[in-house]
C-alpha cells in the first residue's frame, strides 16, 4: 500500500534537454510507476545531472515530452507541487548551523514543526548513523557526514518522487548500505526514484546508460 | 497557516540565525553606512553651513550604497550549496523565499541604518528633531532601495563580479528615490510640512517596486538555476 497517497507515474517519450544551448541528452524513453527506480549511468558530462534538472522542472525539455500522472490528473513537464524530493550534488547544508538546526530548517519547509519536527530530525540523524553529531556545526563535519545530514532531508520530506544526484558520493561502505536501505524502503512504500550515479546501488532498479 | 507563509517564516528565521552567528555579519551594512557618513564629513570639511547643506544627500547616498552592499551575494550561498536548487524543485514557488530575503534585508540592514540616521545628522550639525523626521522619510523610501538592490542581486546571482553588474543595473532605478528622498528631507529639515508631496512620491516608489520587482526577481533566480 502506498504511504504517499495517490500513485504517481512518470513517462518520458523521446525526451531530450540542452545544456548551455547545446544538445546534451536526446531520445530518452522511460516509464516509471510506484515502486520503480531507475539508475542513470554514464561518463562525466553525459547529461545525468541535466536529466535530473529536466525532471525537477529547472529546465524545459528541448524535445519530446515529460508527463507526470497522479491519480487522474496529468501534467508536464513540471512535476506536481509538493511531490518531489531533490538531492543535488552539493550538500545543502549551512556550515554555521548544527546538523540538527540544518534539518529543522528543512523540516519547517516540509511542513513539520514543534516537537514532531524535532523528533523526526533526531530519528533521521540516528537512521543515517550520525545521531551523536547532531549538536555539531556542519562546518566541522567531514564531506561524508555533511552528505548524510543532507540525506536526512529525504526522511523528512515524505515526497513520492525522489531525484537523487550521486547520493553516495563521499559516503563510506556503511553509508552506502544505509542509503540503499532508505531508498528500498521508499520504493516499497510506493515511491519512485531517479538516481544519477557512478556506483551500482544495492537497489532493485532499471539501468539507463547515457552516452557522450 | 498557508505553506507560503510557513516557508517564508522558516527562511527568515534561518537567515536571521545565520546573520547573528560568528562571521554572519548583520552589522556590516550599518558599519559601511557609518564609515561612509564619517568619511563624507571629513571630505566636505569643517564649515558648518557646508556640512548642514550636504547632510541629507549624504545619509540618502549612504543608505543606497549600504543596501546595495548588503544585498550583494544574498542569494549566492543558497545557489552554491544547492539549497536554492532543492527549494525550486520541491516548492511550488520561490516567491516565499524571495519575501523572506526582502524581510531580512529590511530588518537587519535597512532598519539599523534608519535608527542611526538621526545621529549622523547631529554629527553634521543638524538638530536631533530634524534627524528624526529625516529618518521617517528614510523608512518610507528604504523599501524601494532595498527591493531594487534585491532584484539586481537576483539578476547577478551566481555570476562572477556579479556585485559590479548589480550596482550598474541598480543606479538608474535608485536615482529617483535619491532625488525625491533628498528634496523631501531638505524640506522637513528647513521646518516645512512633515510630509511634503515629495514624501508621497517616495512612498509611491516603494509601492511600485513592491509590485513590480518580485516577479522579475523570482524569474531571474529560476534562470540562474538553468
Amino acid at each position: 500500500m502506498s504511504r504517499y497517497g495517490p500513485e504517481i507515474t512518470l513517462e518520458m517519450t523521446n525526451a531530450g534537454c540542452d545544456r548551455a544551448g547545446a544538445p546534451i541528452v536526446r531520445g530518452v524513453d522511460l516509464a516509471l510507476g510506484a515502486g520503480d527506480a531507475v539508475q542513470l549511468f554514464g561518463p562525466n558530462g553525459s547529461g545525468k545531472t541535466s536529466l535530473l534538472a529536466l525532471l525537477a522542472g529547472h529546465v524545459a525539455p528541448a524535445e519530446g515530452a515529460v508527463t507526470w500522472r497522479r491519480g487522474d490528473a496529468a501534467q508536464g513537464p513540471k512535476p506536481f507541487a509538493d511531490s518531489v524530493f531533490f538531492l543535488g550534488h552539493e550538500a545543502s547544508v549551512k556550515p554555521a548551523l548544527t546538523a540538527e538546526e540544518n534539518l529543522l530548517f528543512w523540516a519547517a519547509l516540509y511542513g513539520l514543526d514543534g516537537a514532531a519536527a524535532r523528533q523526526a530530525v533526531r530519528d533521521g540523524l540516528e537512521r543515517l548513523g550520525i545521531g551523536r553529531l547532531r549538536a555539531m556545526r556542519a562546518g566541522r563535519l567531514s564531506a561524508g557526514q555533511r552528505r548524510r545530514v543532507d540525506l536526512g532531508r529525504a526522511l523528512l520530506a515524505r515526497r513520492p518522487v525522489w531525484l537523487l544526484d550521486e547520493p553516495v558520493a563521499a559516503l563510506d561502505a556503511e553509508g552506502d548500505r544505509i542509503v540503499s536501505a532508505v531508498i528500498a524502503e521508499h520504493l516499497s512504500g510506493g515511491g519512485l526514484a531517479v538516481i544519477a550515479t557512478h556506483d551500482q546501488l544495492e537497489v532493485a532498479s532499471r539501468r539507463v546508460e547515457l552516452a557522450l | 497557516m498557508s505553506s507560503g507563509v510557513r516557508i517564508a517564516r522558516a527562511v527568515f528565521a534561518r537567515d536571521v540565525k545565520l546573520a547573528f552567528r560568528s562571521g554572519g555579519g548583520w552589522f556590516y551594512a550599518l558599519f559601511f553606512f557609518a564609515v561612509f557618513a564619517a568619511l563624507s564629513a571629513i571630505a566636505i570639511g569643517p564649515e558648518r553651513p557646508a556640512l548642514a547643506a550636504a547632510a541629507p544627500a549624504v545619509v540618502w547616498l549612504a543608505l543606497a550604497f549600504s543596501l546595495q552592499f548588503a544585498a550583494t551575494g544574498v542569494f549566492d550561498h543558497d545557489l552554491a550549496d544547492g539549497s536554492l536548487r532543492a527549494m525550486a524543485a520541491e516548492q511550488p514557488s520561490l516567491f516565499p523565499y524571495w519575501l523572506a530575503k526582502a524581510g531580512v534585508l529590511l530588518a537587519l540592514s535597512a532598519a539599523p541604518m534608519i535608527v542611526a540616521a538621526p545621529f549622523v545628522l547631529v554629527m553634521f550639525g543638524g538638530g536631533f528633531d530634524a534627524g528624526l523626521k529625516t529618518a521617517l522619510l528614510m523608512a518610507v523610501g528604504a523599501p524601494a532601495l532595498a527591493l531594487i538592490a534585491l532584484l539586481t542581486a537576483a539578476l547577478a546571482a551566481g555570476l562572477r563580479a556579479g556585485g559590479l553588474l548589480a550596482s550598474v543595473i541598480a543606479a538608474p532605478f535608485a536615482a529617483p528615490v535619491l532625488v525625491f528622498g533628498v528634496s523631501a528631507s531638505k524640506i522637513v529639515i528647513q521646518g516645512g510640512a512633515p510630509w511634503p508631496p515629495e514624501s508621497l512620491i517616495l512612498g509611491a516608489l516603494s509601492l511600485f517596486m513592491a509590485a513590480t520587482t518580485p516577479g522579475f526577481a523570482v524569474a531571474a533566480l529560476r534562470v540562474s538555476l538553468e
